[in-house]
């Protein structure tokens, strides 16, 4: 629990005071954007005039509040990933990893350390972007029900035992800047975000479901607009938790051999 | 004239030596556009489409956001280039290297940004001139059209990114220009919906691009939206943006110049 704490401190304290606000607010951006443009469609140029599939695809769902759940889990996801995904990569830039493979804490505490500061920041992204799709007319009643909270909560694990595949592979390629941004504009296109994926080809979707996001979204908007309660959705929660449990599994794995070779190859 | 041409010359290669070293760049140039250009065209999956500003079928979607991304993407790709340009040559030095040469300052900075456009977007644009015909919005009896509005978009976006260019001069960190440029561009110049159907507020803001001008005018010379009369508003609006843009250039370029030699932080700030 030490382990967890003192990372969740020296995180905290590194961003309170050096720079990285700029990504917040990016981030916040991007999720507004995510908002304010399908709503200038809808109420501008469209006029509300809906097709008959996304009723269909969508159980008869509000517009507003189908994109604003959407874009909203899109930035928790984004965050998350980022978070987590650039944690080590970032202590190597920093010149601290040498020091962090060298102590005796576990990698793992030190990953829910991560995830502990992360949440809490990203909860206030998260919020920002629902505010405002609130103002815009979405209808979030049922947010601040258990089943809701469970169902974040659910999606963050997700997003977090992807984030430690996705930080070997940030530390195996030593790049965050490409890696990142393809994996998210991805994420964004194929998951269901701006629109019922099912208007995508069968094998887009098909590959859309490796993605956490896909099943956390739908079962976030089955909560939220369908009313439905968790144990209606047992199949896409085990979904999340077996691609939980395959993302955690081989990103540990992955992890641990890179750290011999890191030694090696940087330090050695 | 023939100095100036080689002043703008050797910025364009400067530029391809400085940025081509790696396949990497391929992904921000060609895939991240093309990946964004599918999602806002399922963006619009959900809605029927219902003739409305004269966009009826999903191939008429599809070339109206083909002309949209391409002129977008070329005005966007001297916001960030502007950008970058003032970072990177700060510090390498080279910024004052070129500010001490005879050069003409005004040939340098168009150079810079016809320089960074010329390989930045062409990849994208081909991707777009695809989309368009494919939906058949161009066709081999109007081929002749192409030249004519790649030739209007090219020299748009090199006065708009030499505005950026000597505005980015006077800092190091103007980043937020970036986040001024970015959203409110795309969703009001017309980009991705039509700037027609918005309220009168949000014409007023489109009003501010040299984009709105740009697009309406390619929109107009592909006949993508019917608009006849609008399109002499269309072209003066665009001369006199071009105007105001070339002299806020040539009235700063000076006055940076004289500024930065006297603060002598051409270097660091």
């Amino acid at each position: 629990m030490r382990v967890v704490w003192s990372t969740y401190k020296k995180i905290r304290i590194g961003i309170l005071r050096a720079v990285p606000w700029s990504f917040m607010v990016s981030r916040v951006t991007t999720g507004v954007v995510q908002i304010v443009f399908p709503y200038f469609i809808y109420i501008y140029f469209m006029k509300g005039n809906l097709n008959s599939q996304f009723s269909q695809y969508t159980d008869g769902a509000d517009y507003m509040t189908y994109i604003v759940l959407g874009a909203a889990l899109n930035v928790l996801a984004v965050s998350t990933l980022m978070n987590i995904g650039r944690a080590l990569i970032t202590e190597l830039r920093e010149g601290t990893l040498e020091m962090l493979l060298l102590a005796p804490a576990s990698r793992n505490l030190y990953f829910l350390g991560c995830l502990l500061e992360q949440t809490t920041r990203a909860m206030l992204e998260f919020g920002t972007v629902l505010l405002v799709g609130a103002f815009l007319g979405a209808d979030l009643r049922y947010l601040l029900t258990l089943r809701a909270l469970a169902a974040i909560l659910l999606a963050v694990f997700g997003f977090f035992c992807m984030g430690i595949f996705l930080s070997g592979i940030m530390l195996y390629t030593r790049d965050t800047y490409i890696t990142q941004n393809t994996l998210f504009i991805t994420m964004s296109l194929i998951c269901g975000i701006t629109y019922p994926n099912q208007y995508l080809p069968e094998w887009v979707q098909l590959f859309a479901q490796i993605f956490p996001l896909t099943p956390a979204v739908t079962l976030f908007r089955n909560i939220m607009i369908g009313r439905q309660y968790m144990g209606d959705n047992f199949q896409l929660i085990l979904q999340v938790l077996l691609l939980s449990g395959m993302y955690l599994l081989a990103g540990l794995w992955w992890n641990k051999r890179l750290e011999r070779r890191l030694i090696e190859s940087i330090f050695g | 004239m023939r100095k100036i041409l080689l002043v703008m010359k050797a910025e364009i290669v400067k530029q391809q030596q400085n940025d081509y070293h790696s396949y990497f760049v391929y992904f921000s140039l060609v895939i991240w556009p093309i990946l964004g250009f599918l999602e806002i065209y399922y963006t619009y999956k959900p809605f029927q489409l219902s003739g409305f500003m004269g966009i009826e079928t999903s191939s008429d979607l599809l070339s109206f956001l083909g002309t949209g991304f391409m002129a977008y993407t070329c005005f966007w790709s001297m916001v960030q280039n502007a950008w970058s340009m003032s970072n990177q040559e700060r510090k390498n030095g080279t910024l004052e290297i070129t500010f001490l040469t005879p050069a003409n300052r005004m040939a340098m900075v168009y150079g810079k940004a016809l320089g960074a456009l010329l390989q930045e977007v062409w990849m994208f644009c081909c991707f777009c001139i695809f989309v368009l015909f494919y939906t058949k919005t161009l066709r081999w009896d109007n081929l002749f059209l192409l030249p004519l509005f790649l030739i209007l978009l090219l020299t748009a976006s090199t006065i708009w990114g030499g505005m950026l260019n000597v505005i980015f001069l006077f800092s190091r960190d103007a980043s937020f220009v970036m986040d001024l440029f970015d959203a409110p561009m795309t969703l009001f110049a017309g980009t991705r919906i039509p700037v027609n159907c918005f309220p009168k507020w949000a014409k007023v803001i489109s009003l501010f691009f040299p984009l709105t001008y740009c697009l309406n005018i390619i929109r107009f010379i592909l006949g993508i939206q019917k608009q006849d009369k609008d399109l002499f508003y269309s072209l003066g609006g665009l001369m006199l943006c071009l105007a105001v843009m070339v002299l806020i250039t040539r009235y700063f370029i000076v006055k940076v110049e004289k500024h930065n030699r006297e603060t002598g932080e051409l270097q660091f700030y």
